[in-house]
């Protein structure tokens, strides 16, 4: 039986050939949907026919630099190393994409639809309404998945029929189920498995063929009962919060459970694979919208969304018996960065250590270092409480 | 003897001139009691009448001192929201960019709604005729919104304000977030981090629109954008308790339609060779069209007149802030709050005339599609480039600069708006490709000038205003 790390290690793996699966398949004259947002569901492309490729990179800071050119030193580094990473030739996938999806929830997401636009890339903003407790946002929301069918069948040439989407949904519903049973590993103590880990699934999960995703992560959850945990027993457990780690920005969670400490859980809104199941029976395509819209936790950039967000924080802290919390705030990411005093504030109130890092993906080795005693500090606190 | 520096200012400020003259013994214990409460001291009040003032402002031109006269009056009647409170009456607060018609219904149908966009107010007060925007900026940083963030000064000055009690909590906090997403959030933030009952009303729409998309041209566009103004007044109008006559929406209409109208005036003779007035009068005179004044149009209408007067009489003697057959430049956003940079441009030769946004564009003369309020609104707002897409902003710059024949563009000022200027650098690029003339973007932040220092800024200015010169020269 191949050990819990031999699996991870073969799931990358698979992860990382997918770029190159996709210009094959490209040339193949399959169609290429990029995507950025959480709002985007993944079960509409997959039911297209397309091939789904999220976009998040980050964790370095040349590419927000070059992105200066077209955006402004203001907007938050991860949507400049979108921009960035695309005009220094460094993404394979979006300069051969048939779509590029953007969902409109926030500014400096829009702004990378802006920039892609300029630079003649084919981009396709999905608004996301931000007032989302208001029925008319709902209803404009649904009539924007209604346009993305329409636009994904025209560019595929396929109908988006019933029995496809169920197909689709059925299949991611599936990957969060599977994702969901290797979460609650994490709720031991020790945990089995740790926050690089699992942020690790994630996004090997979205960069893949969901069919190859379902596979890996049935073999990793089967398996995980017989691992032993890496971490020790009296390890203190933290809560991850923040708008997400990029693919290949490891630096943080990695350092936290090397210096001692686990990350039991994260509440991150993008590049992950939020759990909420979508329904099966009834309109699917109202059943992906409420599962996007309104069923989960809401994104930090709709409105209201802070208190709603904090109660769900709560109830991580007591479900996964939190000791500690870190807040991962993007450089110049203007509205998590008035989210974080709050739930600095909030965490006070509740007895809950708290500490923000604030990354601009420059992990040169003063920064790192910087980095590193700032994170040994907050466990070594954790630790003597 | 004490008196002395605030009727100075006063003065400054056009209430020795008739009729301002005749509110000048109310007005003096109003403004002092209003300075006090800001913290504007009698060194800050000399500070402004003997050096910032007729540094950056033509004071020996009516127009300019009643204009300053005008927020004066505004200001001082924000700093009473306190006292108008406990009285009894309702406050509302608004955001720009917003409607601010609809406030002002709000206060002709119910004359003890007092209806207030502090932040916006304050910062352009502070800043131009004081210099002394900063106190409040670093009180919001000492107390949760980051420095280093580069947040908005206008949401840290509406925080401040809130925070230090020199405005009280409003009765319904309508935000207008149909530009950025840090004007509503900001709002969410003092609720959850300062004020758990602060009482906001949320009108948003997303930025779903692709490039080039003319977008008051779309139904559907203007549809939703009216329901969701629609939905947002109910709303302020319910948690006030009143039912606004539709009266009132028509006079609130009418009253900034022939505001505007006159306004329109200044733009046209700011087109004369050489450009009668500096082009920050514009900004400074319009707002109360775009953010409601608690006193209405009364002294707007005042100044209004005046600047016209001076402006006639230059025209006629062929007089100007720049020399004859100088180049004029547009500005997306004219930094009217720090009023040195447009004086920069004049001094340089190029005349900084016209915002962007108050020239109208052809689509304006257009009878309006829509008959309902909201609707009409939502395709008024939508034919101005405030909310609209990157390429239909673009154009707009474009299509003004061919109509009112402009040899130069500027963006920027806006490096903390995730939205208005977040597009500058593309807009600039592409509008210096399709026209041919220079279209520059300039770092730097309207509404302070902490990290844009004057001397920052001047060398930049007067590199452009070479390069404007020479290519003029060429064309002429």
């Amino acid at each position: 039986m191949a050990s819990f790390r031999d699996n991870l290690k073969e799931f990358a793996d698979l992860s990382r050939r997918y770029p190159s699966e996709l210009r094959r398949l490209k040339n193949r004259g399959k169609k290429v949907v990029c995507w950025y947002g959480s709002y985007i569901p993944k079960e509409i492309i997959c039911a297209s026919g397309a091939l789904q490729y999220p976009l998040f990179d980050g964790g370095d800071p040349e590419p927000p630099s070059a992105a200066l050119q077209y955006l402004l030193f203001c907007i938050n580094v991860q949507a400049r190393y979108q921009v960035g990473q695309h005009v220094m030739g460094l993404n394979p996938i979006t300069p051969i994409a048939d779509r590029i999806i953007i969902d409109a929830k926030g500014c400096d997401d829009v702004r990378v639809g802006d920039a892609f636009e300029y630079l003649g890339l084919p981009v396709m903003k999905l608004g996301v309404p931000q007032d989302w407790e208001k029925e008319i946002a709902f209803k404009y929301y649904k009539k924007q998945l209604g346009r993305l069918k329409e636009e994904l069948e025209e560019l595929t040439e396929e109908e988006i029929t019933n029995r496809k989407l169920v197909e689709a949904v059925r299949k991611y519903n599936e990957i969060r189920q599977l994702l969901d049973e290797i979460r609650r590993f994490r709720m031991e103590k020790p945990p089995v498995i740790g926050g690089e880990d699992f942020v690790k699934l994630n996004h090997y999960a979205l960069r893949c063929d969901p069919d190859v995703a379902i596979g890996h992560l049935k073999k990793i959850s089967e398996n995980l009962d017989e691992e032993k945990s890496k971490f020790s027993e009296n390890a203190p457990r933290i809560l991850l919060v923040g708008r997400g780690f990029a693919f290949g920005d490891y630096t943080l969670p990695r350092m936290i459970e090397k210096l001692g400490g686990v990350v039991a859980i994260e509440f991150l809104d993008e590049a992950m694979i939020h759990l909420e199941r979508v329904k099966t029976n009834g309109n699917l395509m109202e059943n992906i919208a409420e599962r996007y819209y309104r069923a989960k936790v809401p994104s930090c950039l709709l409105n209201p969304s802070f208190s709603k967000r904090w109660e769900y924080v709560s109830k991580l802290i007591e479900e996964y018996h939190i000791d500690g919390l870190i807040y991962y705030l993007l450089s110049f990411d203007v509205v998590y960065d008035y989210e974080y005093p709050i739930f600095a504030k909030k965490a006070e109130e509740k007895g809950i250590p708290f500490t923000m890092i604030d990354s601009a993906y420059d992990f040169s080795r003063e920064a790192t270092e910087t980095l590193r005693t700032r994170v040994e500090s907050f466990i070594r606190m954790l630790r003597a409480e | 003897m004490e008196n002395d520096i605030y009727k100075r200012f006063l003065e400054l400020a056009g209430f020795t001139d008739p009729p301002l003259n005749e509110e000048m013994d109310d007005m003096l214990p109003k403004w002092k009691k209003a300075a006090k409460k800001l913290g504007l001291t009698k060194e800050d009040h000399k500070y402004a009448v003997k050096h910032w003032i007729p540094r950056n402002f033509e004071v020996n031109l009516e127009g300019w001192r009643k204009t300053i006269g005008m927020w004066i009056a505004e200001i001082s009647d924000i700093m009473m929201a306190k006292e108008y409170k406990e009285k009894g009456k309702k406050l509302v607060y608004g955001v720009i960019p917003a409607h601010s018609a609809y406030y002002r219904a709000l206060k002709l149908t119910d004359p003890e709604v007092n209806v207030y966009f502090p932040d916006a107010s304050l910062a352009s007060f502070l800043n131009p005729f004081f210099h002394k925007i900063a106190p409040l900026l670093e009180d919001a940083e000492m107390h949760g919104i980051r420095y280093g963030c580069r947040h908005c000064a206008l949401n840290k000055t509406r925080y401040a304000l809130i925070r230090k009690g020199l405005i009280p909590t409003p009765d319904a906090s309508w935000i207008w977030g149909f530009a950025c997403d840090q004007a509503p959030k900001s709002d969410e933030f003092i609720k959850e981090y300062f004020y758990k009952d602060y009482p906001i009303i949320f009108s948003r729409i997303p930025h779903d629109q692709p490039a080039f998309k003319v977008e008051y041209k779309d139904d559907k566009r203007v549809k939703y954008l009216g329901s969701i103004m629609r939905e947002g007044y109910r709303d302020v109008c319910e948690r006030i308790g009143i039912e606004v006559e539709k009266r009132a929406i028509k006079e609130a209409f009418e009253e900034r339609f022939e505001f505007i109208l006159k306004f329109g005036e200044v733009m046209r003779l700011q087109a004369a060779d050489p450009t009668p007035y500096n082009g920050n009068i514009t900004v400074f005179l319009v707002t109360p069209s775009s953010t409601a004044f608690n006193t209405g149009y009364k002294y707007a209408n005042i100044a209004l007149d005046a600047v016209l007067k001076d402006m006639k009489e230059r025209v006629d003697k062929g007089e100007g802030v720049v020399p004859k057959s100088s180049p004029k430049a547009m500005a997306w956003f004219i930094p009217y709050n720090n009023p040195f940079i447009s004086n920069m441009f004049d001094e340089n030769g190029v005349s900084l005339a016209y915002g962007e946004g108050l020239l109208p564009s052809k689509a304006e003369f257009e009878f309006p599609r829509f008959t309902d309020p909201f609707d009409a609104s939502a395709e008024a707002f939508l034919k101005s480039s405030l909310i609209v897409n990157w390429g239909n902003k673009a154009n707009l710059a474009i299509e003004k600069m061919q109509t009112y024949n402009i040899d130069c563009m500027i963006w920027g000022f806006l490096d903390f708006d995730r939205w208005l200027g977040s597009d500058h650098k593309l807009c600039a690029r592409y509008v210096e490709e399709k026209t041919g003339k220079p279209s520059f973007y300039i770092e730097g932040d309207i509404w302070e000038d902490r990290d844009y220092s004057e001397e920052a800024l001047r060398t930049r200015i007067e590199t452009i205003c070479e390069v404007v010169k020479a290519r003029h020269a060429i064309s002429a």
